[in-house]
């Protein structure tokens, strides 16, 4: 069986939600939206082993039955029914704690999980995550991080030209340091910030599902695309770059993986980024690149094959 | 240079500071970063990097110890930024913490993963998996919504508990009974962690069952403390 945990409005979910039933698979779908009326509860006895069964909308589904599983959690804080709430407060405290639980479960368990926890999480720290993209042997772009003001105007002058962006995973819009941004470096201070020597070139997408790759290369009037005038277009790669991707996907520990890469003018090729979570749908749908397809045949192949093993 | 990572409101860790020899450690809370903690990172070349420690340059390559306490910052120890700005603050500073400690060239009390900065800090549920591979019996347990649920299914009154602790070779404390020390042995070996406390449960004689587990260092008994200097001299 096949467990996908997310909302129905997002949209990488629910086009695979849509293949895997066009497809006939055997899919349990956990809306996020009923976190509040889901239950878990795990037994562990010496004699007969773990057990894990969920419980929502009067449906006891026993986790064992999962061969494979496609996250994508939101925050339930967001949710309108958070509002004023304080995190002492039962909801929360009801939500966070079957959350916990279930990643722990699906973390432990022999399904394919696309993605697990840690290697996700290599997403949440981009230095230490640059670090094994290296060791794929993709160049990473010249790449600092700090909380020393001094240390950062050596380093922008050094670069030139610089961008700057979050450390972590928190979303943030790229952004070329201008003078005007200088007359503030005194506030890293208080937060480190990553400052990144600016490489120009053609941006490209990759997406990686198990050993299947889908490369779309993006032209934009903007440094970041995610919020310019952007169109897109499917391609090959080259091959030494194909394999590179694969390399990394397999370093990091994914199934599936959303890459970023720019190509320069050497024709040398960067990596920024792996997503391990990505919103693949903004690239199927501008590109036309069959991803949510390859995605569904690649779950119910794993699902085929535990149920057979 | 030992460098110890810490929670503000941890006393033990100024304590373990105290028992190294003066200047050989040095505490990093959250605690006053922009005045404590100054650190430029070079991601393409970590050995290049630069951090000042109360004002003091520290030259990576002097740093030859860590020992780390917490599994992460939490926004509450960043008091003195904006209530609006803790979160994102405190995301940055894991992000650039989880990078630096695990860049560090040294011995490690516990070495970080991207899940923490010491140690894999596994929930039960997935160290019961392990441990229970490795045929280390496990005392029964029952969990719904990440709450102890598990009823007593024995006599509390003939269940004895013993806590115990292992760093390097090294147990720490009293002899241990039976077939814990090998226990104790092959947990850290399995979880590849330098440090690693255990607490076994025993009902009848001769049988023991691992009942909890952690990976971050415990500093608070002094036995802990002094076996840490050991460790690291």
């Amino acid at each position: 069986m096949i467990l996908l945990w997310g909302l129905r409005a997002d949209a990488p979910i629910n086009m695979v939600r849509l293949e895997l039933e066009k497809a006939g698979a055997d899919v349990f779908f956990l809306d996020h939206r009923k976190i509040f009326q889901c239950d878990i509860e795990y037994t562990f006895r010496q004699e007969t082993g773990m057990t894990c069964v969920l419980k929502v909308d009067g449906t006891t589904l026993d986790l064992n039955l999962i061969k494979v599983a496609y996250i994508r959690p939101y925050s339930f804080m967001d949710y309108p029914e958070m509002d004023g709430k304080t995190m002492d407060d039962p909801m929360i405290i009801k939500a966070s704690g079957f959350e916990l639980q279930l990643m722990a479960w699906i973390n432990a368990s022999d399904a394919l999980v696309i993605n697990r926890a840690d290697p996700s999480a290599t997403n949440n720290s981009k230095p230490y995550q640059l670090s094994l993209i290296e060791k794929a042997g993709f160049k990473v772009p010249e790449t600092f991080i700090s909380n020393d003001p001094g240390q950062v105007a050596d380093f922008l002058t050094r670069a030139r030209r610089a961008v700057y962006k979050s450390i972590s995973s928190v979303r943030s819009i790229v952004h070329e340091v201008t003078s005007e941004h200088l007359q503030f470096i005194d506030d890293v201070q208080w937060c480190p910030t990553l400052f990144q020597k600016v490489v120009d070139g053609i941006n490209y997408r990759v997406h990686v599902i198990g050993n299947q790759v889908f490369a779309v290369k993006i032209n934009s009037d903007r440094l970041d695309y995610r919020y310019g005038h952007t169109t897109m277009v499917s391609v090959e790669l080259p091959r030494e770059i194909l394999k590179k991707c694969l390399a990394l996907n397999n370093i990091l520990g994914l199934h599936f993986s959303g890459i970023d890469l720019m190509r320069t003018a050497d024709d040398e090729w960067y990596c920024f980024e792996v997503n391990a979570s990505p919103g693949y749908s903004y690239f199927e749908q501008n590109s036309g690149a069959p991803i949510s397809a390859a995605l569904a045949k690649f779950m119910m192949t794993a699902d085929h094959e535990a149920n057979h093993a | 240079m030992i460098l110890i990572l810490s929670n503000i409101a941890n006393e033990a860790a100024a304590h373990l500071v105290d028992r190294f020899p003066p200047g050989a450690a040095s505490l990093i809370t959250a605690s006053s970063f922009n005045r404590s903690f100054k650190g430029g990172l070079n991601v393409n070349d970590f050995a290049s990097s630069h951090i000042k420690i109360h004002g003091a340059v520290v030259p990576i390559s002097e740093i030859n110890g860590l020992v780390t306490t917490i599994s992460s910052f939490i926004p509450e120890e960043f008091y003195y930024i904006e209530p609006a700005d803790r979160k994102y603050v405190c995301a940055e500073m894991n992000a650039f913490f989880t990078y630096f400690l695990s860049q560090l060239d040294c011995k490690k009390i516990n070495q970080p993963t991207v899940r923490s900065f010491s140690g894999p800090n596994l929930n039960k549920i997935e160290w019961i998996k392990i441990a229970c591979a490795a045929n280390v019996p496990i005392w029964p347990v029952n969990i719904a919504n990440s709450i102890n649920t598990s009823k007593d299914v024995f006599d509390r009154s003939k269940i004895k508990v013993y806590p115990c602790s292992v760093i390097g070779d090294q147990i720490i404390g009293k002899k241990l009974p039976g077939p814990l020390k090998d226990y104790l042995f092959d947990l850290q070996s399995i979880f590849d962690v330098p440090f690693l406390t255990c607490h076994f449960v025993s009902n009848q004689p001769g049988k023991y069952f691992l009942a909890e587990l952690s990976t971050r260092p415990d500093i608070t008994p002094v036995a802990n403390r002094e076996a840490i200097v050991n460790y690291f001299s």
